[in-house]
């Protein structure tokens, strides 16, 4: 499977070619999709630092969660449709941009750390659901979260500067 | 990326943008390449985190989430975060302004922006005043139009900004 082929090819279409050469299109898309990142980093933000024991507007985390997180995913799908988006429009380019690369690598390693926090660690949500000092393992997934997504957003600043690897 | 150019004046602004140009600060900023960009990105976590508490204040006087707890609670909970990003969010404006005092100071989508700065932190501080006066100011009939109001407003104002923030890198001088 040829990637480069690939993206030259997405490149190419129709909706990259009018998204590229529109002087509203990209710069709108981009600002959706800045948007939408600030949403979505600052609503998890809010969970992680809940999940390092500290106090948010509920006490419990379970709660938290579920106030939270279904915004966090509304924010998510924008940021991946914008994102798409913006990637076909000059997808060989980006393709080789390795801030780029890093960044899908991150985030892909939050979404593990997620999925491990969820699918396990939150097995035991009824033994420190509603407690500040929380296990190891959580406050783990907190921080790394916050990390993660901290590294996206300065990845995705660094795209403009960066070049092939 | 075409820029289009924008006339400006020789006047004030542009003397002081000139001036902050030539600032030993201005220049320390500029040496290293990553140091601009490494405020940026912080400026960026300072919107996502402004932004965000707004949201969620507009969206619980919504009645949109957190529908069990009152609005004043989540205000309260939330207002010391916001008050630390719009901190950040002067100071590491202010330092991209002195690093790169051309791109903002003569720009005039950069007024644009702190004007609706301006409107977005005017709605956010309304909203505050009701909870402040009376924790269920914005659930009387009266007041309530107005509240939703207000909400979206402040919603639609902070999106503004983040777009003027983004333009200032496509139009202008």
């Amino acid at each position: 499977m040829d990637v480069q082929a690939i993206c030259a090819g997405l490149q190419q279409s129709s909706l990259a070619t009018s998204i590229r050469e529109n002087t509203v299109l990209f710069p709108g898309i981009e600002s959706l999709h800045v948007l939408a990142v600030s949403f979505l980093v600052g609503s998890v933000a809010i969970v992680d630092l809940r999940l390092l024991g500290v106090r948010s507007f509920t006490l419990s985390i379970r709660e938290l969660m579920a106030a939270i997180l279904p915004l966090t995913w509304l924010a998510f799908a924008a940021a991946v449709v914008t994102g798409t988006l913006l990637f076909l429009s000059n997808a060989l380019e980006y393709s080789q941009n390795a801030a780029f690369r890093w960044k899908l690598l991150i985030l892909i390693l939050a979404g593990l750390n997620a999925a491990l926090f969820h699918s396990f660690t939150c097995r035991g949500l009824n033994r420190w659901g509603r407690a500040l000092r929380t296990p190891l393992s959580v406050r783990a997934a907190g921080i790394v979260s916050l990390l993660c997504w901290v590294g996206i957003v300065a990845l995705g600043r660094a795209i403009g500067f960066t070049s092939a690897l | 990326m075409a820029t289009i150019p924008i006339m400006t004046s020789t006047s004030t602004l542009a003397q002081v943008s000139s001036w902050i140009s030539h600032t030993s600060l201005s220049a320390l900023m500029q040496q290293s390449e990553w140091t601009i960009p490494s405020i940026q990105t912080v400026h960026i976590l300072s919107i996502a985190a402004a932004t965000s508490t707004a949201f969620l204040v507009d969206l619980r006087l919504l009645g949109i989430v957190a529908q069990n707890r009152p609005t004043y609670v989540i205000a309260r909970r939330l207002r010391c975060w916001g008050r630390a990003a719009l901190v950040l969010l002067a100071l590491s404006g202010s330092l991209l302004v002195v690093a790169e005092p051309g791109r903002s100071l003569t720009n005039v989508v950069f007024g644009v922006k702190l004007l609706v700065l301006a409107a977005a932190l005017l709605s956010n501080w309304a909203l505050e005043r009701g909870l402040c006066t009376d924790p269920r100011y914005w659930e009387h009939r009266p007041t309530r139009a107005m509240g939703r109001v207000i909400a979206v407003m402040s919603m639609l104002l902070w999106a503004g900004v983040v777009l003027a923030g983004r333009l200032i890198a496509y139009i202008g001088a």
